[in-house]
């Protein structure tokens, strides 16, 4: 369903056209762009297209989307919607950069919708790929640890996503805020080579909480 | 050296590829002559100007193609030249090692910045496609051709890539063809495809370094 949205505005992404017929093509003439959404609003939230008006239902038991390919630069606009509260958005995604768009709680009763941005500088098919990102200004210092060790794998997380690479074992980790562990350990399973995670703390009514997704990406 | 010379005997290889497996003398021509001659059953299919992901699905190539079963001479498969997918080449050919020939296709030559992302899920599409049949494979990256002519090659590319591919083509084992010869030492005819002489060369060091990996009968 994802995949017809924003018909409009949103071109799949794929070679150049040419003037000519290419002989021995050699690739696109610019890199591929990627965009999602994410509910961490803790109930059921609407995406809904700027052009076609097609809508997405994200709810808690399933609150991401898959990454779709975007043509790059281009104008994309939709809408964020909850019972009567809606919330718009317009971005473009450059080329080579994965975009999330996150409707969180904007603590007032409605929805705010942050955007985060990332352009990979790498890829790696032997290893697990981890991002992190805070969207929970309530989390001071916001960190992540492995469960029941010392270990840091990610500290100081801001709007911004932070990534490394780890090796493809099965890992718990732990939500540090201010230096104190916050909710209880999240078990993320046994990570797989060469596949793309996200981290994300987000406020919920309980406190800081981590929300946790595969970076899935759609087929044209 | 009869060791050597039976050190594939009995395997049955799958080679796929672009352009530089698509002309009868080119490595449909002395990488299949060089597996063969290491005791292989070598089906061999070159589809011009084709993506790694066009090999998970039935893509038309943009310049021709050729095929090549055993010991028989490589046929042109026409302007119509498509590519299939790799698990049903695969199944058909009860292959026990797939050999990817690909990466100057998707170098993105003339384009300032490598489209890793792009790239990224070019390789992956087919190593997962790949992998989902258990079929043991290697990749083989693009040598360093000469820099410049019309599809704008150049060495620093050349190495971007095949750092690029040495990361992101597990499970397959990767060739990294910049190690058979220095920059611009194997001539070329247009900066990306070799002289009949270097096709003779860079096919004898796939061969030996796909020797060298030892790969088994799958069952």
């Amino acid at each position: 369903m994802l995949r017809h949205l924003f018909l409009a505005s949103v071109l799949l992404g794929g070679s150049a056209a040419h003037a000519e017929v290419q002989l021995y093509e050699t690739g696109p003439s610019e890199d591929s762009s990627f965009l999602r959404f994410v509910n961490a609003s803790g109930q059921t939230l609407d995406i809904e297209a700027g052009a076609s008006k097609a809508r997405l239902s994200l709810t808690n038991a399933a609150p991401t989307s898959g990454f779709q390919p975007v043509r790059a630069r281009s104008e994309i606009k939709g809408a964020l919607i909850q019972g009567g509260e809606r919330q718009d958005v317009a971005l473009s995604v450059q080329p080579g950069e994965f975009v999330s768009v996150i409707g969180i709680q904007d603590g007032k009763g409605g929805i705010a919708a942050k955007l985060l941005r990332e352009k990979p500088d790498s890829f790696n098919a032997l290893k697990a790929s981890l991002g992190f990102a805070s969207l929970d200004s309530a989390c001071s210092d916001a960190g992540l640890k492995a469960a029941g060790r010392d270990v840091m794998i990610f500290e100081h997380g801001s709007e911004s996503i932070q990534r490394r690479m780890i090796n493809p074992v099965a890992l718990a980790v732990q939500l540090v805020c201010a230096g104190k562990p916050v909710g209880a350990p999240l078990d993320l399973g046994s990570l797989q080579a060469g596949q793309r995670y996200s981290l994300f703390v987000v406020p919920a009514a309980q406190g800081s909480h981590l929300m946790y997704s595969a970076d899935t990406i759609l087929k044209n | 050296m009869a060791a050597a010379a039976s050190a594939l005997l009995g395997l049955s290889i799958l080679v796929i590829g672009d352009s530089h497996m698509a002309t009868p003398n080119y490595l449909i021509g002395s990488l299949h002559d060089g597996l063969m001659e290491q005791g292989a059953t070598v089906h061999s299919i070159g589809v011009c100007g084709t993506h790694s992901s066009d090999w998970t699905k039935t893509v038309k190539g943009t310049c021709g193609g050729a095929e090549r079963t055993s010991a028989e001479p490589a046929a042109s498969l026409g302007a119509n030249a498509s590519t299939q997918p790799v698990a049903s080449l695969i199944s058909k050919d009860k292959a026990d090692l797939v050999v990817v020939i690909q990466g100057d296709t998707i170098a993105s030559y003339p384009n300032p910045e490598f489209p890793k992302t792009w790239a990224w899920g070019q390789v992956t599409d087919l190593t997962k496609a790949i992998a989902a049949t258990g079929t043991a494979c290697v990749w083989v990256g693009p040598a360093w051709g000469t820099e410049g002519g019309k599809y704008g090659k150049n060495f620093k590319r050349v190495e971007e890539l095949n750092a690029f591919l040495a990361e992101n083509v597990a499970p397959c084992k990767y060739i990294d063809s910049t190690k058979f010869s220095q920059p611009g030492e194997w001539k070329t005819i247009d900066g990306q495809h070799l002289t009949g002489t270097n096709y003779k060369k860079w096919g004898a060091a796939i061969t030996e370094a796909i020797v060298a990996a030892a790969p088994a009968k799958k069952n």
